[in-house]
C-alpha cells in the first residue's frame, strides 16, 4: 500500500498501487489511535492516495439545550452564546473573560484546481463563516464589545496595564486598567507579524514570559508541505520571542509547521505549545503534538516530522537540518487539530488534573474517522506529561457524527473553572467541579 | 454522393458522421492535445527549477485537459452508438483504445498533481502527463490516418 515511490519503480507497478489504493484504502478504523498518544508514538508508513481520505462534519450546532458531555462530578454551562466565531478566551485579573471572535483574513487565493475543490469542502465544514474581528467582555453575566476593528485577532496577553493583541500580521499593544469594559485607544503597533499574502496558517498565538520582559508568538506555516512555493515561508513555522519593550524579535524555534496555545507551564520558565503536523501522509499520520519547546530547536518542518522521518514531498531535503531535528515530547494522535492549551493550576478540579494540560481539539478533516472533537486531558507529574489523553468534554459531534461545535481555545477562570470557546458552536463554555 | 473534380479533397461523411459533429471532435480533441503536451513541458520544467509556479500550471493544463477530453469521448461514444452497423478498421479500434488510455493517465494524473509537494510531480505525475500526451499524440495520428484514407478513397 506504500505510494511513495523509489526511483527504480516501473510505470506498471505504479499504476497497480493507485488501483489498489482506489480499491482498498488504508482506514482509519483499523489502527488504535492510543498507540500515537504519548512521548513514543507508533509512526505507520506514509501512504497517499488518489484522493485523500476525508470526511467533514457536517454543522448543525447546539438545539434544545444540547451541551457537551463532562465527566462524573463536573457540570458544564453556556457562560455566552450567540458570539461570531469565538476562539480564544481570556481572564483578566478582576475576573472578567475577553473573547477573541475571529476567522481567516480570507487572503488565499486560488492558485489552482484543488484550491476550488478544497474551498468547497472546507466551506462546507463551516470554517470561512463571516466573523466581527472583536473582542467581546464577559462581564456579571452580561457580553459587550471590548475591542473593535481588529485583523484576525487570536493570541491575547496582559502584561500589567498593557493589553497585547496578536492580529494575523501585527501585535497591538493597548492601555487596560481594572476595570474597564471597553478599549478606545488606537492602540501602538509592537510590531509586524507575518501575514498576507496567503496567510494559510494565520492563528497568532501569544503569551508572555514569567517576568513580562519578552512576548512569544505563534507563527504558523503558509502552507501544507510548501505547496505554495520555498518563498512564502520565510519567516513561517516559527515561534518568535519578541521584546516587549523594542518589539525586536528573533526566532525563538522553527519547524514547527502551526503552533498554538502558547503557555508558559505554571511556575516554570517552560514555554509549551500545541502543534498541527501536516496532512497527506495518510490517516494516522503525523501524529500533532504537545511540546515543551526549548531555544533554538527545530522540530522538523518541513524536511522531517516527529524528530528525523523525512518527508518525500519537499524537495531539496536538508539533511544537515533534519540531523538536528528535536523530538516533540507529547503526540497526541493524527489530526486532532489542537488549538488550546491550559495547564489547571485551580483550586476548583480534583487533585489528579492539578498541573495537568488541557487541550482544545477542534477535530479531524483529513481521515476517514473522526478523531479530536473534544477537550482532552493529559496528566503531568513532576511537569512531564505521562499517560493517554483522556477525553474530557466531549459531545462536540452528535450520534450522527455532525458537528454541534468545536473547542478552540482554553483556559481556566479566577474560581479554577475551565473556560472554552467553541468557534463553530458559537458559545462560551464553563466547566466546574461540583464540591 | 459529394462530388468533386480531380484533385479537390473533401472528406467523406457518412450517416453516422455529419459535419458539425465531425468539426466538433476534432476541436474537443486538439484541447486535450495542446493541454497534456503543455503539461509535460510545465512538469519538466518544475522538475529542473522546483518553481511551484510550473506545478500549477501543470494542473490547470491537466484539468482543462481531461474536462475537454471528457467531452470528446462523450461525443465520439455517441457517434460510434449511432453506427454500430457501421463495419470498424483496426485503426478505428485502436484510435478508441489510445484515447481511453489517455483519459485514464489524464485522469490519475490530475489526481496526483493534487497533492501538495515535489511527489506531486516527480516521478508520477511527470510520468502520466507524458503518457496522456503520447497516448493522444498516437490517438491524433491514427485519426489523420483514418481521415487520410477516406479522402483518398473519395479523390480518386
Amino acid at each position: 500500500m506504500r505510494f511513495y515511490p523509489t526511483q527504480s519503480g516501473s510505470n506498471f507497478s505504479f499504476l497497480c498501487v493507485f488501483l489498489a489504493s482506489m480499491t482498498f484504502p488504508v482506514h482509519a478504523q483499523s489502527f488504535d489511535r492510543e498507540t500515537q498518544m504519548g512521548s513514543d508514538p507508533v509512526l505507520p508508513e506514509p501512504n497517499s492516495y488518489l484522493i485523500p481520505p476525508m470526511k467533514v462534519a457536517k454543522p448543525v450546532g447546539w438545539h434544545n439545550g444540547e451541551m457537551p458531555t463532562v465527566p462524573a462530578g463536573f457540570k458544564i454551562e453556556a457562560i455566552a452564546a450567540g458570539l461570531a466565531h469565538p476562539r480564544q478566551p481570556y481572564v483578566l485579573p478582576n475576573g472578567d473573560i475577553l473573547v477573541v471572535e475571529s476567522n481567516s483574513p480570507g487572503l488565499e487565493k486560488v492558485t489552482r484546481p484543488k484550491t476550488i475543490v478544497m474551498g468547497l469542502i472546507m466551506g462546507s465544514a463551516g470554517a470561512i463563516e463571516k466573523t466581527e474581528n472583536r473582542i467581546t467582555i464577559l462581564h456579571d453575566d452580561k457580553a459587550s464589545v471590548f475591542l473593535d476593528g481588529l485583523y484576525s485577532p487570536f493570541g491575547l496577553v496582559l502584561v500589567g496595564n498593557e493589553l497585547y493583541v496578536a492580529n494575523t500580521d501585527s501585535i497591538m499593544r493597548y492601555p487596560y486598567k481594572d476595570g474597564d469594559l471597553s478599549i478606545t485607544d488606537p492602540g501602538q503597533k509592537l510590531t509586524d507579524l507575518p501575514g498576507g499574502p496567503i496567510d494559510h496558517h494565520w492563528t497568532k498565538s501569544l503569551t508572555a514570559s514569567p517576568d513580562g520582559t519578552k512576548l512569544y508568538v505563534g507563527i504558523g506555516s503558509n502552507s501544507n508541505i510548501m505547496e505554495n512555493g520555498s518563498s512564502a515561508e520565510i519567516d513561517r513555522a516559527q515561534i518568535w520571542e519578541v521584546d516587549r519593550a523594542t518589539g525586536a524579535h528573533r526566532t525563538f524555534a522553527s519547524g514547527l509547521r502551526n503552533p498554538n496555545g502558547l503557555t508558559f507551564y505554571p511556575n516554570s520558565q517552560a514555554l509549551w505549545a500545541v502543534v498541527n503536523e501536516r496532512d497527506e501522509l495518510g490517516p494516522n499520520l503525523v501524529p500533532d503534538y504537545m511540546t515543551s519547546v526549548k531555544d533554538g530547536a527545530f522540530y522538523g518542518w518541513p524536511y522531517s516530522y516527529y524528530g528525523k522521518h523525512l518527508d518525500p514531498r519537499v524537495n531539496p531535503q536538508k539533511p544537515e537540518l533534519v540531523a538536528k531535528a528535536s523530538l516533540p515530547d507529547y503526540a497526541l494522535s493524527s489530526h486532532v487539530a489542537p488549538l488550546g492549551l491550559a495547564f489547571d493550576t485551580g483550586d476548583n478540579f480534583p487533585d489528579k488534573y492539578k498541573g495537568g494540560a488541557f487541550v482544545g481539539e477542534h477535530g479531524s478533516w483529513d481521515r476517514d474517522e473522526f478523531n479530536g472533537y473534544q477537550v482532552g486531558f493529559i496528566a503531568f507529574i513532576n511537569e512531564r506529561p505521562t499517560g493517554k489523553v483522556e477525553p474530557f468534554v466531549t459531545g462536540f459531534l452528535n450520534d450522527m457524527q455532525q458537528a454541534r461545535g468545536r473547542p478552540v481555545g482554553v483556559t481556566f477562570d479566577k474560581a479554577g473553572a475551565l473556560i472554552i470557546a467553541d468557534d463553530l458552536g458559537n458559545t462560551v463554555w464553563r466547566v466546574s467541579a461540583n464540591n | 454522393m459529394r462530388s468533386s473534380g480531380v484533385g479537390v479533397v473533401v472528406p467523406v461523411l457518412g450517416p453516422y458522421q455529419t459535419g458539425a459533429s465531425f468539426y466538433l471532435s476534432s476541436i474537443l480533441y486538439s484541447v486535450p492535445l495542446v493541454c497534456f503536451t503543455g503539461a509535460v513541458i510545465a512538469d519538466v520544467s518544475y522538475v529542473r527549477d522546483s518553481d511551484i509556479q510550473w506545478s500549477n500550471f501543470s494542473s490547470w493544463l491537466l484539468a482543462f485537459g481531461i474536462i475537454f477530453l471528457g467531452f470528446a469521448i462523450v461525443v465520439s461514444t455517441i457517434r460510434f452508438l449511432s453506427s454500430l452497423t457501421r463495419k470498424r478498421r483496426l485503426a478505428d479500434w485502436l484510435f478508441g483504445l489510445t484515447i481511453l488510455s489517455a483519459a485514464v493517465a489524464g485522469l490519475f494524473d490530475n489526481f496526483v498533481h493534487s497533492h501538495d509537494g515535489w511527489t506531486s510531480v516527480w516521478p508520477t505525475g511527470l510520468m502520466l502527463s507524458a503518457m496522456a500526451a503520447l497516448f493522444i499524440f498516437i490517438a491524433m495520428l491514427l485519426k489523420v490516418a483514418l481521415l487520410s484514407n477516406t479522402y483518398l478513397v473519395e479523390a480518386r
